[in-house]
């Protein structure tokens, strides 16, 4: 079945009601002599009910993921974001971006896995693992992604307050 | 107790298969592979800190050197991120232009990355033979934006150079050339035995498997998903090419099953498909400016003013690349993260190596058109401890070897 943007958030809506911080539409035409517009979700949710989030997306469409996560530091939480897409198969692919965000407190930053939901997102869950030291929680593979192995373990280098190693005991050793 | 015995092998972090350092990790038994594990990060280079030390006009030039064959794919998909996060619309000439080079860019790669798998399977006629007809796309991308690889043409909110007038036939006569070799190449390349004795049930991803582990670009067509961003999320002229599809293995009138060869049927006709879109583009070209602001300056202090977040989505030869930016009145983005293709078909690798035989694992790693790269180093080790080196001409031989063996 087709899926429509505006169906994904009444049902969204309808799943988890309170538990959803933020909700909008990104729109944007392009093309020159035919134009066609472009719509794209952006959801942020609790962090209690991510999982079960990304659970229910599946059940609306195959669930993809091709964008980066990426995230941003504010005070005293950090955001993640999720950009999913959602597509049903059917005509013109039926492509719809899924952009979910999600808020961890600073004190406690950990999220669990949605490896078992989509295993395709493993090496950007261990990126974020690596990189901004948050915590996945149930990771099947926990290991570093990119970095140095002799990198000392509370070294994360995309934190903002952490762009470069504080002192000499935190270069590399070859 | 169990009698099965496998073994270790380590190909990499560089080896002459790989375009960059990449380390694979095999557990053989016998001939064939049991496991695989991937370590990445030989070549981190930590673009994205270094891109919050640039701005936004410099980070662009930073990008095209992530990688030297998808050049333009990188900066194109930054521009569109931050053209998305600041609304700004970017001239319809510009996006003809933008569609050109990148189809150009398609073109060439395709072209190398035929010519590395033939190389990988031992059949260097056909090796030497895409890398001659290749040079004429690249002399035709010099001769419109200067330079072979690293155009520098892609600016945000449009594009640095225009095509003028005394360039369309420098493009026409590259379109008439490719038109004219496409069908000798298609045949020497898709229907030659050796080709197809190596090729055919090797390396293969299920369409489940695709799926799942997020597979893109030719790799995720090849096993039978219709998923192409140049249709499910068209930017630039794609909109308005109506009979744009994605490629599928049924075009050459095969079912697919995700193997090599099907990967290799589907770059080979997207080279057809993009001379096509060139055409298009050039029958169609608007008129008009080129870039909204051509001066650097007066574009970060309008960017500067900006706030909003954009990403930027781009089907490059290999696979999507995606950017995510963050815009919030710096001149340079907040945040800048990157995801190329190789990052998403990477993961696919574990399941492509299910029972390959040790000859094909040049080929099977070479037929997601990775970034990874060369030199020299195989080891082996036995169930004795003992260590030996197989150097890449050894490989070559095993693989050649195993051609002579299939052919008899």
């Amino acid at each position: 079945m087709a899926l429509h943007h505006e169906e994904i958030i009444s049902r969204l809506k309808n799943e988890f009601g309170d538990e959803i911080l933020g909700l909008n539409v990104i729109e944007r035409t392009e093309g020159v002599l035919r134009k066609r517009d472009q719509r794209s979700i952006v959801i942020s949710v609790t962090r209690r009910v991510f999982h079960r989030a990304v659970l229910f997306l599946k059940t609306m469409g195959t669930l993809h993921i091709a964008c980066p996560m990426a995230s941003r530091e504010f005070d005293d939480f950090l955001e993640l974001t999720y950009p999913f897409t959602l597509f049903s198969g059917e005509g013109d692919f039926n492509e719809i971006p899924v952009i979910m965000k999600v808020l961890l407190p600073e004190d406690d930053l950990s999220i669990r896995t949605v490896t078992d939901i989509l295993p395709g997102i493993l090496f950007m869950e261990r990126e974020t693992m690596e990189m901004l030291g948050v915590v996945i929680e149930d990771i099947p593979d926990p290991r570093r992604l990119f970095t140095h192995s002799n990198l000392p373990d509370d070294f994360k280098p995309l934190r903002e307050d952490q762009l470069e190693p504080e002192d000499d005991s935190q270069e590399i050793k070859y | 107790m169990s009698t099965r015995q496998t073994y270790p092998l380590h190909i990499g972090p560089t080896h002459p298969a790989f375009k960059e350092p990449i380390q694979f990790n095999f557990e053989i038994e016998g001939e064939k592979v049991i496991t695989c594990d991937i370590e990445f990060g030989y070549t981190h280079r930590a673009v994205e800190h270094i891109a919050r030390e640039r701005n936004f006009i410099q980070i662009l030039y930073l990008l095209e050197r992530i990688c030297g064959i998808c050049s333009v794919s990188h900066p194109m998909a930054y521009c569109l991120a931050v053209e998305q996060a600041a609304e700004i619309e970017v001239p319809p000439r510009a996006k003809y232009i933008r569609t050109i080079i990148g189809e150009l860019e398609r073109l060439h790669s395709h072209l190398l990355w035929t010519g590395v798998a033939a190389h990988e399977i031992g059949f260097d006629t056909l090796f030497l033979y895409t890398w001659n007809i290749r040079e004429k796309v690249l002399d035709c991308l010099e001769a419109i934006t200067g330079n072979r690889i690293n155009y520098g043409i892609l600016t945000i909110g449009g594009v640095r150079r225009d095509i003028t007038p005394d360039l369309f036939p420098v493009l026409q006569e590259t379109l008439d050339y490719y038109y004219d070799v496409f069908e000798r190449a298609r045949e020497i390349i898709l229907d030659n035995m050796s080709v197809q004795l190596r090729c055919k049930n090797v390396g293969v991803l299920s369409r489940e498997d695709a799926l799942a582990y997020c597979a893109v670009g030719p790799t995720a067509r090849a096993s039978g998903i219709p998923k192409d961003v140049r249709v499910d999320y068209p930017v630039n002229a794609y909109p308005d090419i109506e009979w744009l599809k994605p490629v599928s293995p049924l075009d050459a009138g095969r079912e697919p099953r995700g193997d090599v060869y099907d990967r290799m049927i589907v770059r080979v006709l997207e080279i057809r498909q993009s001379i096509d879109i060139i055409h298009f583009c050039m029958d169609n070209m608007p008129d008009g400016p080129v870039d909204i602001e051509p001066k650097a300056t007066k574009m970060i202090s309008a960017l500067k003013k900006k706030q909003g977040e954009g990403i930027g989505r781009y089907e490059a030869p290999r696979g999507e690349v995606s950017h995510y930016d963050i815009l919030d009145n710096r001149e340079g983005p907040l945040l800048m993260k990157v995801k190329a293709p190789t990052y998403s078909n990477g993961i696919t690798w574990l399941k492509m190596f299910n029972n390959v035989e040790i000859a094909d694992i040049p080929i099977v790693i070479a037929s997601i058109d990775p970034c990874v790269a060369c030199a020299d180093r195989m080891s082996f080790v036995d169930a004795g401890g003992r260590r030996s080196v197989l150097t890449s001409t050894d490989l070559h031989k095993m693989s050649v070897e195993k051609q002579k063996r299939i052919g008899k």
